[in-house]
Parts: C-alpha cells; structure tokens; sequence
C-alpha cells in the first residue's frame, strides 16, 4: 500500500512539474496541444465526421457553407469530414513507421558505435552511401513497384528512416563511451554486453526521443508526396496528400477550398510536432532551456 | 597542402568502391521489386511467345548478377540502356531534361542561401528581437508545409487571384519557342540568341517554382546560420575582438566566415532531400524536368529510366559529399583526418 502511495506522489510530483514547465512556454504548450488533437482525431476522427469521409453524394464542388463547412470536391465528398479522418491514415503510418525505425535503428547505432576500430567505421561507411539515394525518389519506385497500398508505404518509410537513427544514435554513443562511468562499469567487472545494454543504451536515447516527433512530421510530409504524385495512398481513402491532389486542378478553375484546408492542416499537424519535439529537447536536458 | 592532396587522394580511392556499392544498391533494388518489366511494356494479354522473345531480347532472363554484369559494361560506356516510353537512350533523355532541373535548382538554392544567410546572421546579431522571433516563426512554418502544398499556393496567389504570373504549366507560354539549344537553360540561351522576348517569358515562368523552392528551403538555412552565428558569436575569439575594440561589422564578418562550413554543409547534405522535392514542384508546374521524368518513369514502370536516374542522382550526390571533405580540408585546418 505505502509502495503504491509512494509511486502516486511521485507521480503527481512529475505532473506538477510538467504543467509548471507548459505553463512557462506558451509555445510548447501550443505544440503539445496541437500534437494531443491529432492523436484523438487519430482514434475518433472518422466518428466524430458530420459526413461518411468515403462515401459520394450529390452536393459536387459546393463553396463552403453550413452544411458543409469546408465545402464538396468533385465527387460530392465533404472535404471538412475528410480533413478530420485523414489523422487515422496519417497519423497512424508516421507513428508506425517512427516506431519501426526506431526499433531497426537504435540496435544498428549501438553496435556500430560500440564496435571498436574498422568493424564500426565500416557499417558507418555503409551507411553513408545510403545518404546519396534521394530518399523520396526510393520511396516513389518502392511503393509505385511494391503495390500501393498503406502498409507498404510504412515499410518504406520505416526502411528509409531507419539510417537516420543508426547515426544518431551511434554518435551519442560515441560520446557516452568516452564518459568516466562507463569506465567504472567496466572496472567493477560487468561484461561489455551488460555495459553497452544498461548503461550506454539507456543514456544515449535521448536524441532518439527528441527526433521521434520530429520524424512523424517528417513521414507525414512524405506520404503526403507520395499520394499527390498519386504513389501513396489510394483516392477515396481521406489522406491529406491525396485530397490536395484531387483539389490542384481546381484551383485554377476557382474551387480553392478542395486543396487549401487539407494542406493547412497538414501544417498545423507537422508544427504541432516539431513544437513539441522542441519542448521534449529541453525538458531531457533542462541546461539547454 | 600536403594534408590536402592526402585527404584528395584518399576520398577518391573510396569513390571507386562507394559508386560500386551504390550502382548495385540500385540495380539489385530496382530489379528485385516485384512487377514485370516485360509485362508492364506488353500488358497483361501477349501471347507468351512474344513475351519470352522480348524478355530474351533485353537479357532479362539471365541470371541477375549476369544482368549487373552486362550492366555496368554498357555503363562504362556511357549506355544506360532505353527508355521503353520514350523510346531513347535513357542517357539521351537525361540529358536532355537536366537542364531544366539545374536552372530551377540553381536559381532557388540561389535565393535560399543569399536571403537565408543574409537574414540568419542580422537576426542572430539581435537575439529575441522583433526579427528573431518572425524568423523563427518562419522557420517553422516552411518546414511544415509540404513544398507542392507552397507552389499551389503560389499559383493560387499569384495566377488564379492576383493574375500577376503566366500559366504555371511548362518553361515558356504557347506563343514563345524555345531558343537555339547551347546550354539547354533557357534563361542563358535567350541570352545568347538575343532573343529577348522569350528571357522575359522564360523568367516569368521560372518565377514562381523558383521562390516555391526557395521558400521551402530558406527556412533551414536561416536556422543554421542563426544557431551557428549565435553559436560563434559567444565563442572566445569573438570576444576578444570585442575588448580590443573591433567594430560590429568586422565581428561580424570574421564570425560568418567561421559559420560558413556548417552552412556549405548543410546545402550538400540536403541535396539528396532537395531531389525530392524538385520532384513534387516540377509535378505542380508541369516543368518538364528531371523529376517528373522520374515520376513518369515509376508510373509506368520504366525500368531502365529509373534506374539511370538513380544512378545520375546518387552519383552527383556523391560527388558533392566528396567536394564538401575536401573543402572542409581546406577551409578547417583543425580537422583532424
């Protein structure tokens, strides 16, 4: 019972210092806000539409009104329904892809930076060549050739993201190492697996934590070119990149509001999470603020 | 100096091995993706005989490392096979729409590093003033917006409302042909025919998918050259520069000059990043360029297209990431190597 009562102090503890660190920055207050209305139009975003997001009706091309708010494409779909489902797509490939990433690349960093002498460098090396592939482009030909479908698009994202976390990860490592209580570990006699597992993995994670959010921007960004060039995520399925592809030759003719809403909450979106990703960089190392 | 011809010596004994390993990193990918090449070109209804002709006929039914053989012969050569779309050598359409690419991307990049550096280093003199902080909100706002999302916008803006720009579609209007081909970028080859009609429309076209590429891009260099100057601008030297007296404009100077690696990096590393979105603006413009020939080789699976492509793109790549430790070599004389 005291166990339990202890861990709830600290809790409330933690939470009255993350309010007190919101309430300070207004900003990240804002991004953290933003990041929260995405995850939950992620889950209830399609329950919660006025109109089915998928389904046609007979109000084509209708300017924004009452009834529909940010008015009808072509097919009479609800483009405000739409923009609010599209987070459950979105959303949930940047996440998934994040996450894949990160699982593939955290263990690649680690041992490409615990590695001593050439066996390292060389998986660096590899590495490198890689950052010469144009990644959109190798996500265009992946998916185009693989299949369109929302599942590969979070393999290849996942795949493309996973490099940038082997560096980051093996740099920090580089520098962990060096530290004096990686050296007392090693004195006190535990083995090197037992060194890289507890002590230097968990210390090098923080610039991982920080580029997550800032990564499910990024994949969000991506899918959102890869459906405009109509290589991503299919038509009647809500997905920003799409719906601005569908609304891009309106535009000339007058009917604005088919591409500017979904592409202004793409931009709301990815702010959000790089707001918040900057409020995560100072609250892992306060000396930074 | 000795130090520099080592570090030349050594990155160019590594191209051999990086262009081997990308070239197959390319060709393996490109070739092991699922989708038939032979039946992408025939459709789904030829008769098998002539599919196993034509399949026979572009080496495809040898084993695969024989094809990367054969590959990389006709590569040293200068052949990357053909276009089936075009019906060219893919070298010939390559060659033929880089230009196009290479005028946007110069023109942009251009613009994004003069306004990025110049406003980087003004607003990192004053930190937290009125400057500062709409280049911060900058910042962020052009790295969330996607970069076709930006160039429809401009075209919104710009054509459909304010009426100010040609039509976004192609490098000229209808009424304007192309100059006589020297450089292939319009804007030089008017020049050189004096024909002065068609610099006026070839700039205006080029206008607004160039300030597109430049909006998205300034805001990462502005954030660089901002956190870099504020970085050096609190460093030891700097200070001493101070108490000897120096004025604010040679402070200045002498801490730019110090921030100038990391900016010159930074253009080289996004080059690959910029590849893409050169695709997506083009894709809006209809620009005829590099990137949407790429995009019209994937959707209609033109294999030996992409796969030059590729080659060209990771090679350029390469060779600037290869320029940069060079001139990091002669700009740092710390670095050690």
């Amino acid at each position: 019972m005291n166990q339990v009562k202890r861990v709830f102090r600290g809790f409330r503890k933690e939470a009255t210092y993350l309010i007190g660190f919101y309430k300070e920055r207004p900003l990240s207050a804002f991004g953290l806000f933003i990041s929260m209305i995405f995850v939950f139009l992620a889950f209830l975003g399609p329950t919660i539409a006025p109109y089915n997001p998928e389904e046609a009706s007979a109000d084509f091309l209708e300017p924004p009104s009452q009834k529909h708010w940010f008015g009808t494409d072509r097919s009479g779909l609800d483009v405000f329904s739409r923009t609010i489902s599209a987070p459950r797509i979105d959303f949930t490939i940047g996440l998934v892809a994040t996450t894949l990433a990160v699982l593939a690349g955290v263990p690649m960093g680690v041992i490409a930076g615990f590695l001593p002498g050439w066996r390292g460098s060389t998986i660096s090396r590899a590495f490198d060549v890689l950052n010469c592939l144009p990644p959109f482009i190798v996500a265009m030909c992946l998916v185009a050739f693989a299949g369109q479908s929302i599942l590969n698009v979070i393999i290849v994202l996942a795949l493309l993201n996973a490099p940038l976390f082997v560096r980051l990860v093996r740099s920090k490592v580089h520098s962990v190492k060096q530290r004096k209580f990686i050296e007392s570990a090693t004195c006190l006699g535990n083995s090197q697996t037992r060194v890289m597992l507890h002590h230097v993995l968990p210390n090098s994670l923080e610039p991982v934590l920080v580029q997550f959010p800032v990564n499910v921007g990024w994949a969000i960004l991506t899918t959102a070119g890869l459906s405009f060039i109509g290589a991503g995520v299919r038509a009647p399925t809500p997905e920003w990149g799409s719906m601005i592809s569908i609304g891009a030759p309106l535009l000339i003719t007058g009917q604005w509001w088919v591409a500017i809403f979904p592409g202004i909450a793409v931009g709301i979106c990815v702010l959000g999470l790089a707001l918040f990703a900057s409020s995560l960089e100072i609250l892992l190392d306060p000396t930074r603020g | 100096m000795k130090r520099v011809a080592s570090v030349v010596f050594t990155r160019c004994l590594l191209i051999v091995p990086q262009v081997l390993g990308l070239s197959a990193l390319i060709f393996f990918l490109v070739r092991l993706l699922p989708g038939d090449p032979v039946i992408a070109r025939l459709g789904g209804h030829a008769p098998a005989l002539t599919i196993d002709n034509l399949r026979h006929q572009l080496g495809l039914d040898l084993p695969l490392h024989i094809q990367y053989i054969h590959y990389m012969k006709d590569l040293l050569r200068g052949d990357l096979g053909d276009s089936w779309t075009t019906a060219q050598p893919v070298i010939e359409d390559l060659k033929m729409r880089l230009p196009a690419t290479l005028e946007l991307m110069f023109l942009g990049m251009g613009i994004a590093l003069m306004v990025g550096v110049i406003i980087g280093v003004i607003s990192a003199g004053r930190p937290g003033g009125l400057l500062d902080r709409s280049t911060i909100f900058y910042t962020l706002l052009a790295g969330a917006l996607p970069e076709f999302y930006i160039g429809i916008i401009m075209v919104f803006l710009f054509y459909v409302v304010w009426g100010l720009a040609p039509h976004p579609a192609g490098r000229l209007g209808l009424a304007s042909l192309p100059p006589p081909r020297i450089t292939g970028m319009y804007l030089i080859d008017s020049v050189i025919a004096g024909q002065w009609d068609t610099f006026r429309d070839a700039l205006g076209h080029l206008i607004l998918p160039v300030f597109t590429l430049a909006f998205w891009q300034t805001g990462a260099i502005m954030k660089m050259t901002r956190s870099t100057m504020l970085q050096i601008l609190d460093s030891d030297f700097i200070n001493y520069g101070r108490l000897v007296g120096l004025k604010p404009a040679i402070i200045r100077r002498y801490a730019l000059r110090n921030a100038l690696p990391p900016i010159i990096g930074l253009t080289v590393t996004i080059f690959a990043v910029l590849l893409g979105g050169i695709v997506l603006i083009e894709q809006v413009f209809s620009w005829g360029g590099l990137g949407q020939y790429s995009v019209e080789a994937v959707t209609s699976s033109d294999y030996e297209a992409i796969t030059g492509f590729l080659m060209l793109a990771s090679t350029i790549s390469l060779l600037l990431f290869i320029m940069l430790d060079i001139a990091n070599a002669i700009i740092d004389p710390r670095l050690e190597l």
